[in-house]
């Protein structure tokens, strides 16, 4: 009896010892490990977004970190996941440094696509960052942040102006559309066509044109358009109706936009 | 007879005394570093309190109840209370701290599986030390009540 007491008791202080070297140790040693993180690049292309950054760490501890995952993703205000960039290292040895590059590409197109509201709404996107680890092989670790990040509609704002009609000869008159808009977006230019088609009150097309639109980041844009009318054949045309734009850009495709007149 | 009180009494007191102040050092030391701990994990310095009154009770019950069996049975508590302490204070092993807009997350079950282990392993040893204890005491009573009757006549 008195032996298996003594054996338990040693057993316990062994015990106590391994935690006791392992808490230290583990605590002591991640204190040792260097990150850093580099200055975020940002390279914009007609369709995308790719923000980047290089991710060092140097491993000075008494232990390797294992399965290291950088994940970044971003969600617009419904928290519906827009985009994601993931980078994973698997190892790193005790007393080696690794860098990596982590890198998310947001689609414009696919993000338009997915939310029609971004195109003409300003909002505030969430980017959430997470990484993961396994240091010692024994302690997994989490570390969760957000950010909120501006974003600026590419068709903010946009207004059609009163369609006047002036004669241009006897067989023919215009239709004069302005229309405007602002590319709130910091990254991306607008460009391409607008075809526009003007109907009036009783729903009868009266006529349409094409003309082309540039609006770099951040600045506004204001467009007229003259569409030539055949005054015998097409349908009278009425003070009120609608017109019809549908956009054909590098970044998207959407329409029709319906905006009323008169 | 109250000589003989005051002299089992008065150096389990003594001991008893020194092991309190011992640890109200200790804890002055480790209540410096409570405030900071506060702000990223809340509610962690009342746990430590907490721990550092429980200890100092059974510091003190554990000097005056030395050499009995309810030392052990003292033990086996003290087990069951650390056990219970460690799953309570480590949230079942998962931490979670939030300092501004970063939560940080750490899985320690490995940790709190070690302390689960010592503490089941004290509950043991408090366990057999009672039975030792009584095995002795029926031995001691035994030969206490036997030897006289078995004593040879002159």
């Amino acid at each position: 009896m008195r032996q298996a007491i003594r054996a338990l008791g040693w057993a316990t202080k062994v015990f106590w010892i391994i935690l006791i070297v392992l808490v230290i140790t583990i605590a002591y040693s991640a204190s040792l490990i260097n990150i850093a993180l580099g200055e975020p690049q940002t390279t914009a292309t007609e369709q995308t977004v790719t923000i980047s950054f290089p991710i060092t760490i140097r491993n000075n501890g008494f232990y390797d970190i294992v399965d290291l995952n950088v994940t970044t993703f971003v969600a617009d205000e419904n928290s519906q996941t827009l985009a994601r960039g993931t980078t994973i290292t698997t190892l790193i040895r005790k007393g080696t440094e690794e860098t990596q590059t982590h890198s998310i590409t947001i689609n414009i197109t696919q993000i338009l696509a997915q939310d029609v509201n971004l195109l003409f709404n300003d909002t505030t996107l969430m980017m959430f960052q997470q990484v993961s680890l396994n240091y010692a092989n024994v302690v997994p670790f989490l570390v969760r942040a957000n950010q909120s990040m501006p974003w600026g509609a590419p068709l903010s704002n946009f207004a059609v102006g009163q369609v006047t009609f002036r004669p241009y000869n006897i067989t023919h008159s215009y239709a004069d559309v302005q229309f405007s808009f602002e590319n709130h977006n910091q990254y991306v230019p607008v460009t391409g066509t607008v075809r526009v088609r003007i109907y009036n009150n009783s729903g009868t097309r009266i006529g349409s044109g094409t003309t082309s639109i540039d609006a770099p980041p951040n600045t506004p844009f204001n467009g007229q358009l003259s569409i030539l009318v055949r005054n015998p054949s097409a349908p009278t045309p009425t003070p009120s109706g609608e017109v019809h734009f549908y956009f054909d850009t590098s970044l998207f495709d959407y329409g029709p936009l319906v905006m009323h007149y008169g | 007879m109250a000589n003989k009180f005051v002299r089992w009494l008065f150096p389990r007191v003594l001991k008893a005394t020194i092991k309190t102040a011992i640890v109200l050092i200790v804890f002055l030391v480790v209540s410096q570093f409570l405030s900071p701990l506060e702000k990223v994990f809340p509610g962690a310095a009342g746990l430590i309190e907490l721990y550092f009154v429980v200890y100092v009770v059974f510091i003190i019950v554990g000097e005056l109840t030395k050499g009995t069996i309810y030392q052990y049975v003292l033990g086996i508590g003290r087990a069951f209370f650390f056990i219970g302490y460690s799953v309570y204070a480590l949230n079942s092993g998962i931490i979670t701290a939030t300092v501004e807009s970063i939560t940080f997350t750490v899985n320690l079950q490995i940790f709190l599986m070690m302390i689960i282990l010592i503490g089941m392993l004290d509950f043991a040893k408090n366990l057999m030390h009672i039975v030792n204890y009584l095995a002795n005491k029926a031995e001691t009573e035994q030969i206490t009540v036997v030897t006289p009757e078995q004593e040879i006549p002159t």
